[in-house]
This record gives structure tokens, C-alpha cells and sequence, in this order.
């Protein structure tokens, strides 16, 4: 499988302080991906939230440090373009994932009706086919409030993975996941990097298995406020300061 | 005075005088911000590219809820309403042998005034707060960071398809509100053997009282407080902090300034068509 090559996510020096919103600070985090590549990033635990994942997609502004998405860093985007731009990402978020008055199969199919003239018939037969890929019966109907967290998890990656995204933020997708659903997952990630997506998974739990594809897999360690590789990185080659 | 100003700022107290000034600045600032929020919905809604599918959904659920959902409630107080003021007037016009002024008197009463007036309170009451509640209680759980992560705009997915529902459906439940108040005082009338005349007469009068500056009041009416009401409620929705006490306060501040620029709206639009 050959895909072509091109910068997805790109973060040069990047610093963000912790805030109200998050549990530590991010100093320093150089990282790219490129298509097909797949970093694996370990916590100490289970739902540490970093601002990471928001400085990735966007949703916050580095202190320090310039982070690119498909070539174009996010301060230099128009709000339309920012969005177009989001519409590309597929994420499972670790904090408020659903929208409350809406049921998960309508909150699955929102960011496709929003962002592509696909017929709905099509987005809701993806879902569908990602949903039973997950080893859910059919997309669930009921408010995420009357949701087992187990199958909102899984829903999260059906939606995570609808319309082929050019970059998966997944963080803490494993929670509360047996362990036949995980490689079930692992399966899906590397479907979506041979498409020629980027993923940057966060987990608290032992590294997933990802597949030997042509884009590299690598491993890194929360290890205060920035990220550790326990594999060899490849580093920007020019790195600046934003 | 100079002298006097820095006590006052080194004391970190406002004089009177100063205090009335920044509370005029503030509440002239949030007025601007209103009118900025409520001029960029109108924008935006002009874009035929603004209105996505999920959009257009959030815009037929606003209209479904302020406007068809309460079709019952406003036709029971248009009924009201109208054997009210429709009975009193033809009783007093007959008493004064004036009845031909049935017309005129109407207009002026229920399309230029009460028609308008209670729709917007309607509106508010049942609209403004759940809008401002629902809207406060998502920025509070994260949904409308979560919205912005997916890319999809929450001004054009919350806020937008909501103030034009509500200014739709104030618009629509108007008319519906000045037909059967009509409608229910004239059979009203003619129940309790009131000298109401033939219904092509009393239509007529109607009709010919009605001048194309009632069309503009009736529009101005409903559009304008409807755009305010839906703006402010938002605005009131989307400006909590963290808290969910704050959700039941945002929903009090989103009625009370929406009755206050509905009333002021109200004023104005009759001075500048009447007066």
C-alpha cells in the first residue's frame, strides 16, 4: 500500500499553559506527522487531560511554538478555513464528547451533513458499517445521557473515523474497552493510515499494536509537560519559533 | 479635580458622577454588542452557503417550538382578546352611534399594539428562556467547544438558526394571533346578539382601515424584537463562565433585557409610523 506523502500535523517548540481547562502544562513538544504515520503517545493516567489534542485541531492557541495542519498553521486561517480545516480531523475526545439534545446516531452523523453534500443515506450506511466493524449491533438511537459508556466509546470511533479524516486525535480511546474491541480499533487506525491518514493516539493503557505499514510508528512518554520519545523521532528539519 | 480623581483611583473607589458614566458606557456597549450579534445572524442568514442540512434542521426545530408549538396557547388568548376588545368596542361605538369606526379602532388596537405586544411576551416568556437555559447549560458541559472542535461554526449552528426562528415565528404567530382575535370577537358578538353587521361588512371595515404603514408597523413589530429577543437570549446563553448556577440566572437576564428592548422597540416604531 503506497500513499502519498505529505505533512499532516506539524507542532515546532510548542508550549500552552494548563489553565482552568487542563490537568499540565505542554513545553517545548516538536512533532510531525505524516501521511500514514502514527504517533502513540502514554500518560500516567487514565484521563490526564494536556492541551495537546486542542492545540493540534486548533481550538488552542500555543503560547509558544507553531503548529501546522496540512501546511498551514492555524493562527494564519480565517475562521471559515479553520473550520473547513476541523471538518478534516476525526477525534475522540476525552472530555464532553456529545451534543446533549441530540441522539448518538444524530451526533455521528452531524460533522459529515455539516461539512460534505454526501445524502445522508450514504453518511448513515458508513456509520452503520463502522458501528457493526466495532461490534456494535446497529448505530445507537438514544440520547448519550441513556448511553452505556462502553457503546458511546465505540460511537466515538465511528464518528472519529467517517469521511476518510486526514488526521485521528485519539484520546483515551481504550477506556473501559475489552481488549477484542482495542485491536478491533488498532484495525480501524491502520485502515485509516493506509487511506493516508495521521494519527496521534493518547492512552493511559499498554501501547496499541499497529501495523507494519509504510508510514512509521512511534512512541512517546509524558514526562513533564512534554513528550519523550522511546522511539526515534523524526524532527522538523527546520525548526522555528512561532 | 484631577486632584480629586487620583484619590479616587488611588482608593480604588468611583465617584457618583463616574460610576453612572461607566454604567452608561457598559450598558451602551452591551446595546452594541446586540445590535453586532444580531446584524452578523442577518448576514449570515443571507448566505445561502450558511444554511448546511444540520442548520437547516436546528432552524425547523426553533420554528417547530416557538412557533408551532404554541399555536394552541396563542389562539386561546387571541380568542380572549378579541371577544374582549372587539365586544368593547362595538358596545361603546354603538352607544356613541359611531359603529362605522369599528374598522380603524381595531387596527389601531390589535394590528398596531396588542397583536404585536403579546406575541413578543409570549415569545420571550416561553422562547427566550429555554433558549438562553439550553444555550448556557451546553457552554457549561463543553458542548459548544466540542461544536468548534468539529469545525461547525456555533454562531451559524446555534445561534443563527435560532434568532431567525424566533423572529419567523413571532412574525407568523402575529397574524394568526390578529386573524382569530378578529375572528372570535366578531362570532362573539354576533352570539350575544351584539349589532355586528353582515361579516363582509365588518371585513370590510377592517380592511379599509388597514394603510400600508400598518404593514411596515406589523413587520417592524415582529422581525425587529424578534431578532433582539433571539440575539440577546443567545448572547445571555453563551456568556456564562463555568458554573451551572449560572444557567437559571442567564435565563432571568435573557428575558428581562428582551422584554426591555422589545418594549423600547415597540415605542419607537409606533412614534416613528404614527406620530
Amino acid at each position: 500500500m503506497s500513499v502519498e506523502r505529505k505533512k499532516i500535523i506539524e507542532l515546532q517548540g510548542v508550549g500552552a499553559r494548563a489553565g482552568r481547562r487542563y490537568d499540565v502544562d505542554l513545553s517545548g513538544v516538536s512533532l510531525c506527522l505524516e501521511s500514514g504515520e502514527a504517533a502513540i503517545l502514554t500518560v500516567p493516567k487514565t484521563g490526564l487531560s494536556t492541551p495537546l489534542a486542542d492545540v493540534c485541531c486548533g481550538l488552542e492557541d500555543p503560547e509558544e511554538g507553531v503548529v501546522r495542519f496540512l501546511g498551514l498553521p492555524w493562527t494564519e486561517r480565517s475562521n471559515a478555513q479553520m473550520n473547513q480545516a476541523r471538518g478534516r480531523i476525526g477525534r475522540v475526545w476525552a472530555g464532553t464528547a456529545w451534543v446533549g439534545n441530540l441522539d448518538i446516531d444524530e451526533n455521528i452523523v452531524l460533522p459529515q451533513m455539516h461539512h460534505t453534500h454526501r445524502p445522508l443515506a450514504e453518511v448513515r450506511e458508513q456509520a452503520k458499517s463502522l458501528s457493526r466493524s466495532f461490534g456494535l449491533d446497529d448505530l445507537p438511537h438514544t440520547r448519550p445521557a441513556w448511553t452505556p459508556q462502553n457503546i458511546r466509546q465505540k460511537a466515538q470511533w465511528v464518528r472519529a473515523m467517517m469521511g476518510s479524516p486526514d488526521l485521528l486525535l485519539l484520546e483515551f480511546p481504550d477506556n473501559d474497552i475489552e481488549e477484542a474491541d482495542r485491536v478491533r480499533l488498532a484495525a480501524a487506525v491502520d485502515q485509516s493510515r493506509a487511506r493516508g491518514g495521521a494519527v496521534l493516539w493518547i492512552t493511559a493503557g499498554p501501547a496499541p499494536v499497529l501495523a507494519e505499514l509504510p508510514g512509521a510508528v512511534r512512541h512517546a512518554e509524558w514526562t513533564g509537560g512534554t513528550m519523550v520519545w522511546r522511539t526515534q523521532e523524526k524532527r522538523p528539519s527546520n525548526p522555528q519559533k512561532g | 479635580m484631577i486632584f480629586s480623581k487620583q484619590t479616587n483611583a488611588a482608593s480604588g473607589k468611583m465617584s457618583f458622577a463616574e460610576s453612572i458614566g461607566e454604567k452608561t458606557l457598559h450598558a451602551l456597549r452591551r446595546q452594541r454588542h446586540v445590535a453586532a450579534v444580531a446584524a452578523t445572524v442577518v448576514a449570515l442568514a443571507c448566505r445561502a452557503s450558511s444554511w448546511s442540512r444540520p442548520i437547516r434542521n436546528v432552524l425547523a426545530r426553533q420554528i417547530l417550538f416557538t412557533g408551532v408549538d404554541s399555536v394552541r396557547f396563542v389562539s386561546m388568548i387571541a380568542v380572549l382578546v378579541g371577544l374582549s376588545v372587539v365586544l368593547q368596542t362595538q358596545v361603546w361605538l354603538s352607544r356613541l352611534g359611531q359603529s362605522t369606526l369599528i374598522g380603524p379602532l381595531l387596527v389601531a388596537i390589535i394590528i398596531r399594539e396588542v397583536g404585536p405586544l403579546i406575541i413578543n411576551f409570549v415569545v420571550i416568556g416561553r422562547s427566550g428562556t429555554a433558549i438562553s437555559s439550553e444555550l448556557a447549560t451546553m457552554r457549561v458541559a463543553g458542548e459548544i467547544r466540542l461544536l468548534d472542535g468539529m469545525g461547525i461554526d456555533p454562531l451559524a449552528y446555534l445561534v443563527m438558526p435560532r434568532v431567525v426562528g424566533v423572529a419567523v415565528s413571532v412574525f407568523c404567530l402575529t397574524i394568526l394571533f390578529i386573524v382569530i382575535s378578529f375572528s372570535s370577537g366578531y362570532l362573539g358578538g354576533m352570539l350575544l346578539g351584539l349589532n355586528m353587521g353582515a361579516p363582509s361588512v365588518f371585513m370590510d371595515s377592517v380592511f379599509a382601515a388597514i394603510r400600508p404603514a400598518d404593514v411596515l408597523n406589523v413587520l417592524a413589530k415582529t422581525f425587529v424584537p424578534g431578532l433582539l429577543t433571539g440575539s440577546i437570549c443567545c448572547i445571555e446563553g453563551t456568556g456564562v463562565r463555568d458554573a451551572m448556577t449560572e444557567v437559571p440566572q442567564a435565563g432571568t437576564r435573557g428575558v428581562m433585557r428582551s422584554v426591555s428592548a422589545m418594549l423600547i422597540v415597540l415605542v419607537l416604531v409606533s412614534i416613528l409610523t404614527y406620530a
